[in-house]
């Protein structure tokens, strides 16, 4: 994976550790540190049945010990009640969320319109339509804006869109590896801009599509794609285009709301393209893939677990 | 298996405050093997290292309100099982176990006969002993950073001590290591003189 370097003290972010020492004495600590390696003694096998049997195990007691937190409810409850009285409504964000499995549409105080893909929420304060019209986003969503005093503007990962009336759609997880935000225009124009510089933004047009990746600094130029394989998951089609396998199950994870654990994590960035119309279970899907890439699944408590 | 990112494990984390069950589970599959050979240092019966760790998952399932979602699960994982194994060992022993005092269990003790890497093989083994030779504290500072794969925040919130005092330990075991080593080199010179 990414962030895995062979050191583990650098991995583990004490990349300074060694610098509290120096001269021989550093080179002496830091050739011990890495001859201990030998001293690990990782004896105990703990096999994948074993895994899925304890962790049924735990399912059990949990589904024993529901709603475990109602002295804590009742408090939060207070807590936010005096939040309210305190900011006098203002402040509290209002919250839709979707939940895994569903796809949820929500209409605005504006107006305007907001499909939420399965497992993303969508965020926006009491002023909205009086002050402003900002709201935030995590994960998918087709937006259907209408026209109004203020500019409605949408956070995802720190990039934001700014439009008047339109449609489009913003797909942001933050599940994402690479924190990318996609912007796909079906009506109208929007602009597109990381947050911190606002003057860098992109203008994309009805039928374009624009991307930004966190770490980098350029947005992509918009350029013509076919918008509605961007928005088919609100018909519950599944549209991949040359999609890693990684977000491929992340994507089943969230609509058919299950596990999918991947146990060759090598094959994680392999690519796929692949439609479906309406599939009802993700069984057949993962079929599919696992004819195609020579791999097996197994089912597991809560999902499946794909191996070599 | 690959190790996981402690940004997945961070987003685990957060989706496990909102109550989200598959994350939990996402993150069993990938700590439990890991937990369980944890476990494995304080507590020789698998049944009950299996037991401690699957209760450490539901506390902290149970207490997931509570929990700082942007705080590492990870180290509340290895902390929950940590105390449990203690209490374990104290609810057991016939007289009270002090932490400097209790020996863990050397669960290693598998020989390669006919290995062509003896000096190897010899210095490995020595390094296991040299390690249980540390003082409690700091033997399980160092397993944690060296073995576990923790940071020194996560091991400061695991042993409950301050991260400075995490980095005196591990300090201190890689010198006492050192020292050793020293020695067995000069040693390991003589034979070959001799």
């Amino acid at each position: 994976m990414k962030n895995d370097t062979s050191d583990k003290y650098q991995k583990n972010g004490h990349k300074d550790f060694f610098g509290q020492f120096s001269g021989k004495e550093k080179d002496d600590l830091k050739e011990m540190w890495e001859l201990s390696s030998q001293a690990e003694t990782s004896t105990i096998e703990v096999s994948d049945q074993e895994i899925e049997q304890d962790l049924a195990a735990i399912q059990e007691r949990l589904t024993k010990s529901k709603a475990p937190d109602i002295k804590w409810r009742w408090f939060a409850a207070a807590a936010v009640l005096m939040l309210v009285l305190a900011a006098g409504l203002l402040f509290v964000p209002q919250t839709v969320t979707a939940p895994r499995g569903e796809i949820v549409q929500t209409t605005l105080p504006d107006g305007s319109v907001v499909e939420l893909n399965s497992g993303s929420q969508l965020q926006y304060n009491r002023l909205f339509a009086f002050a402003n019209r900002d709201v935030s986003l995590e994960g998918e969503a087709f937006f259907s804006v209408e026209s109004g005093d203020h500019p409605f503007i949408i956070e995802a990962n720190g990039s934001a869109v700014k439009v008047t009336g339109t449609q489009f759609n913003v797909r942001s997880w933050d599940e994402d590896p690479d924190q990318k935000t996609e912007v796909a225009v079906t009506e109208g124009e929007v602009q597109f801009y990381p947050v911190n510089t606002p003057k860098r933004f992109v203008t994309i047009q009805k039928g374009e599509l624009s991307s930004w990746i966190g770490s980098l600094e350029e947005l992509t130029t918009p350029k013509p794609v076919e918008v509605e394989k961007r928005i088919g998951w609100r018909e519950h089609k599944l549209l991949f285009h040359e999609e890693s396998l990684r977000t491929i199950f992340a994507e089943l994870e969230r609509r058919f709301n299950i596990t999918i654990e991947l146990k060759a994590q090598q094959l994680a960035d392999e690519t796929l393209t692949a439609f479906y119309n309406n599939p009802k279970e993700a069984a057949s899907v993962l079929k599919d893939i696992c004819r195609v890439k020579g791999l097996r699944y197994a089912k597991t408590v809560d999902g499946y677990r794909v191996y070599k | 298996m690959a190790k996981l990112s402690d940004k997945q494990i961070r987003i685990w984390g957060k989706r496990i405050s909102n109550s989200d069950r598959k994350a939990l589970n996402s993150l069993f599959r990938s700590l439990y093997p890991g937990l369980i050979n944890f476990a494995a240092k304080y507590n020789s019966n698998r049944a009950i290292i299996r037991d401690i760790v699957q209760e450490s998952f539901v506390a902290l399932w149970e207490n997931r309100s509570r929990i700082d979602p942007n705080g590492s699960v990870k180290a509340y994982l290895y902390k929950t099982v940590r105390n449990k194994s203690l209490n374990y060992i104290r609810d057991h022993s016939k007289e009270t176990v002090g932490l400097e005092d209790y020996e863990p269990l050397v669960t290693d003790s598998s020989f390669n006969i006919g290995s062509s890497d003896k000096k190897e093989q010899k210095l490995s083994d020595l390094m296991r002993k040299w390690i249980e030779e540390l003082p409690g504290r700091q033997r399980e500072a160092f397993r944690l950073s060296r073995f576990e794969g923790l940071d020194h925040d996560e091991i400061a919130g695991v042993m409950e001590v301050s991260p400075n005092t995490v980095n005196n330990h591990i300090v201190a075991a890689l010198k006492f290591l050192r020292e050793r080593y020293d020695i067995y080199k000069k040693q390991e010179t003589k034979d070959r003189t001799l």
